[in-house]
């Protein structure tokens, strides 16, 4: 029995229709594929925020200059009696948290780089020219210097994003500390001379990297005989040169905290740490602390920093997805081309799935699809309508998608040369009216077609692969999977193991440029049917005990062999024929299997060509197919 | 008459009605792979049918006056009197009527009730890469209501072969990504009764 259903003119309630569509023709195609390639360091998601959280409370941006702070680290007034050398001073820092989920529209790899911009401003007094005695006090509150700040700003707030001149926010962490700068000169002023200018690197990373600074505050961390004086090894060796030797003070600093969590690759938390106030007060004058404020001031500055906004970018590795649009022809070979026709095109869309690196098997999506699509398309495609009497198709459980040979009104196959053409019914109208069921169908031509032998049964004829052409000479062996219908020579056993004897339906079709066989069989797997296998030769190329015919399991490796062949000359074809007739068993469907065929001294095939028949379950011996094959002038 | 046919009507009040063969002047129910012109454009194909039926008892008549007809479910099944078999045509939504006053055969457009995947959201993807094998197995597996078939053995096969690398897509609804998956495998679908069945559009 054949695996194809025939639809007979005798069946048509109401006539057929046999077009051959025009519309249906395709002489090119268009791709959109989208890029799908990693690209490096892209800004995949940015958000600014302007309020953030304090413990459970949220805060606006920027915080008032009374809020509570986080981080108080005084420079108590300290007289360094040699030097004649009065300074104290205050630094204030107040931290915030911010969490939050980024949705991303196209999904990353990996974790994505965090990057936090602050922006602020400054509110400054004027440098140098406010008198010690009138500088805030070590003991004198945050809110307290923010006031005297207020109260004796030098010209408007500066606006600022990154860092201030005060901190170096960038750095991810700062030092609250007030130094106190003292210079040989008065009040030398060049820029780097600003007081308490704090570099984070190096020299605040070389500065606190005691392990243990003893003490909570300066006035203690300076009795407790780490502190140091300069020139220390503590202390930064640059920047800090004019220092004077005898100031004490109490290394403090603050690390940011800047976290960020994948939850997938779509969705990533952040959760940090940042600071939004640094208040800053520092001053020096010449003279003990008896002496009044008469005595030459050395320096004095005081200021702070609100940050007025948090901007949080997330840097990663993302997908592109931009298009290209790549339009392919066939040429007089067959070929793909892009010197395109564009008569009849047909266009895929930007759609993700789409790629420049999809594959089809193993080799370009594209390229593949696209050839395959002119290939059969390049002529149109017949389409058969016809109004058929239902209890027909539903008896013979014909419906969509069931492959049919038609014969025409005329009671002739349906054909394209000498090829019968083989039909998909594609949509079915189910009309009723007065008792009377009608399925009005509408069938395509299918990608694969047979030819008519009689009483044995369609013949399957082999196909090259969507496009695939593939010399079977030079090939050691020649093997047909069962499980994924492929045919191919190949130059060695080995070869044709790794590349058809794999089971279930992932398997990979060998790439074209492997120069295998690569040819696909019409499926129908039934139980019980046979195939015969035609193979042609030279005349004289090989004797019958030259070949060996196996049916091995692809699951076992377990090898059959076949003894029942046929070979024969033809002096009309000039070629000798080797016939075998194969039957597939559920062992062997449900394992996979391989028709094997090799020259067994292992020296490469010279086969002309080769042909599979579907002989259905008939009972014919090799020699009758043979024989068979010669009297129907099927000889390849 | 080797057939008779049934058409059950069930509203969104859950009133039936149910019109047998002699009430029936006829119907037109699809079960359409591609379009009309058997295009090879890939995609979700959507399902229809035409009834044309007598009002007897003026029920859809006094339905229409009630403005209680939309949202109604229609029901095909069709018998065969030889064997006594029942076969299910399929189930729609009623989509468009045509009953005029003075005329007791009144007419029901219907289509299948795949427009409602335009109303289920799949969810974006990982980036992975994916057979379309592996994408409908995604997507369904979310799914517990459908399931899909491949209505052949290449089609199955083809869909396991085609892989993109480094895949993903965005959130979207059913409709839309089985679309691009018929795009990707160049296939066509249709939805019956809570299965998409698949096949080569080429």
């Amino acid at each position: 029995m054949s695996d194809y259903k025939l639809l007979s003119s005798n069946k048509y309630r109401k006539g057929m229709k046999w077009l051959q569509v025009p519309e249906n023709k395709i002489d090119t195609v268009v791709f959109n594929p989208i890029s799908n390639t990693f690209t490096e360091s892209v800004i995949v998601a940015e958000e600014t925020f302007n309020t953030v959280t304090v413990g459970s409370t949220s805060l606006s941006l920027p915080c008032s200059t009374s809020a509570s702070v986080d981080i108080s680290n005084p420079s108590y007034n300290y007289y360094e009696s040699w030097g004649g050398l009065l300074c104290k001073g205050n630094a204030f820092m107040k931290k915030a948290r911010i969490t939050h989920t980024f949705n991303l529209e196209n999904p990353i790899s990996g974790i994505p780089v965090l990057k936090v911009i602050l922006s602020g401003k400054t509110r400054r007094t004027s440098r140098g020219s406010i008198a010690f005695g009138t500088m805030p006090s070590y003991d004198d509150s945050s809110s307290s210097v923010a006031n005297f700040i207020d109260a004796n700003k030098n010209g408007d707030d500066v606006e600022w994003t990154g860092d201030s001149d005060i901190k170096l926010y960038s750095q991810h962490k700062i030092n609250v500390c007030p130094w106190i700068k003292k210079y040989q000169g008065y009040n030398d002023s060049t820029v780097d001379n600003i007081i308490t200018r704090w570099h984070g690197q190096p020299q605040a990373g070389v500065l606190y990297t005691q392990d243990n600074p003893n003490g909570s505050d300066w006035n203690a961390y300076s009795q407790s005989g780490h502190a140091s004086v300069y020139p220390n090894p503590y202390y930064p060796p640059i920047d800090w040169q004019d220092a004077n030797p005898s100031v004490y003070f109490m290394p403090k600093k603050y690390e940011f905290i800047l976290n960020v969590t994948r939850i997938n690759g779509r969705q990533f938390s952040i959760d940090i740490e940042i600071p939004i106030m640094f208040i800053y007060t520092a001053a020096s004058r010449m003279g003990s602390p008896s002496a009044g404020d008469h005595r030459p001031l050395i320096d004095s500055f005081a200021a702070y920093d609100l940050i007025t906004s948090v901007t949080v970018q997330l840097i990663g590795t993302t997908l592109d997805d931009s298009t290209t649009i790549r339009s392919y022809s066939l040429d007089k070979n067959g070929e793909l081309t892009e010197n395109v026709k564009n008569k009849s095109p047909f266009t895929f869309n930007k759609n993700e799935l789409i790629t420049l690196e999809s594959l089809y098997g193993l080799n370009n999506w594209m390229l593949t699809m696209g050839k395959y699509i002119l290939t059969e398309y390049k002529t149109g495609k017949y389409v058969i309508e016809a109004d058929i009497d239902a209890r027909y198709l539903i008896e013979n459980n014909i419906t969509i998608n069931t492959p049919l040979m038609i014969k025409n009104l005329n009671n002739e196959y349906i054909k394209r040369g000498d090829r019968i053409c083989l039909f998909e019914i594609k949509t079915i109208e189910k009309k009723y009216k007065d008792g009377s069921f009608i399925y009005s169908i509408k069938a395509l031509e299918a990608s694969y077609s047979t030819v008519d032998i009689g009483n044995i049964g369609a013949v399957y004829v082999l196909k090259p692969l969507e496009g695939e052409t593939v010399a079977l000479r030079q090939a050691e062996c020649l093997y047909f999977n069962n499980t994924n219908g492929v045919l191919m020579g190949t130059k060695d056993e080995q070869t044709a193991q790794e590349n058809t004897m794999l089971l279930g339906n992932n398997i990979a079709l060998p790439s074209s440029n492997t120069k295998l066989g690569n040819f696909l069989l019409v499926p129908g797997k039934n139980v019980g049917r046979k195939i015969i296998v035609m193979l042609k030769t030279e005349v004289n190329d090989y004797d019958n005990q030259d070949l060996d015919f196996i049916i091995r399991d692809g699951a076992h490796g377990e090898s059959i062999e076949v003894n029942e062949y046929y070979s024969a000359i033809n002096n009309q074809k000039q070629g000798k024929y080797f016939v075998v007739l194969i039957t597939l068993t559920d062992y062997f469907i449900e394992n996979a299997f391989g028709v094997y065929i090799r020259k067994n001294n292992h020296d490469p095939l010279n086969v002309k060509e080769m042909q599979l028949y579907n002989a259905g379950n008939t009972d014919l011996t090799a020699q009758e197919a043979y024989e068979w094959l010669v009297n129907n002038n099927k000889l390849i | 008459m080797s057939y008779i046919a049934q058409i059950k009507f069930k509203f969104e009040d859950n009133t039936e009605k149910i019109i047998k063969d002699n009430s029936i002047v006829s119907f037109t129910c699809s079960e359409n792979l591609t379009d009309a012109n058997v295009s090879i454009t890939p995609g979700v194909c959507e399902q229809y049918a035409n009834i044309t039926i007598y009002d007897r008892d003026n029920f859809f008549h006094l339905r229409a006056m009630n403005d209680s007809l939309d949202g109604a479910n229609v029901e095909i099944k069709i018998k065969d009197v030889q064997n006594n078999e029942i076969i299910d045509l399929g189930s729609y939504a009623a989509s468009k009527w045509h009953i005029e006053g003075d005329n007791s055969v009144i007419e029901v457009q219907c289509k299948d009730t795949s427009f409602l995947f335009d109303y289920i959201v799949i969810p974006e993807s990982e980036i992975a890469t994916r057979s379309i094998l592996d994408f409908l197995q995604l997507i369904f597996g979310s799914l517990p209501d459908f399931t899909y078939e491949f209505l052949d053995n290449d089609t199955a096969t083809r869909c396991a072969q085609i892989n993109v690398p480094n895949s993903w897509y965005n959130q979207t609804n059913l409709l839309d990504l089985l679309n691009k998956v018929c795009y990707l495998g160049m296939l066509r679908m249709f939805y019956k009764q809570g299965t998409f069945y698949i096949a080569r559009s080429v």
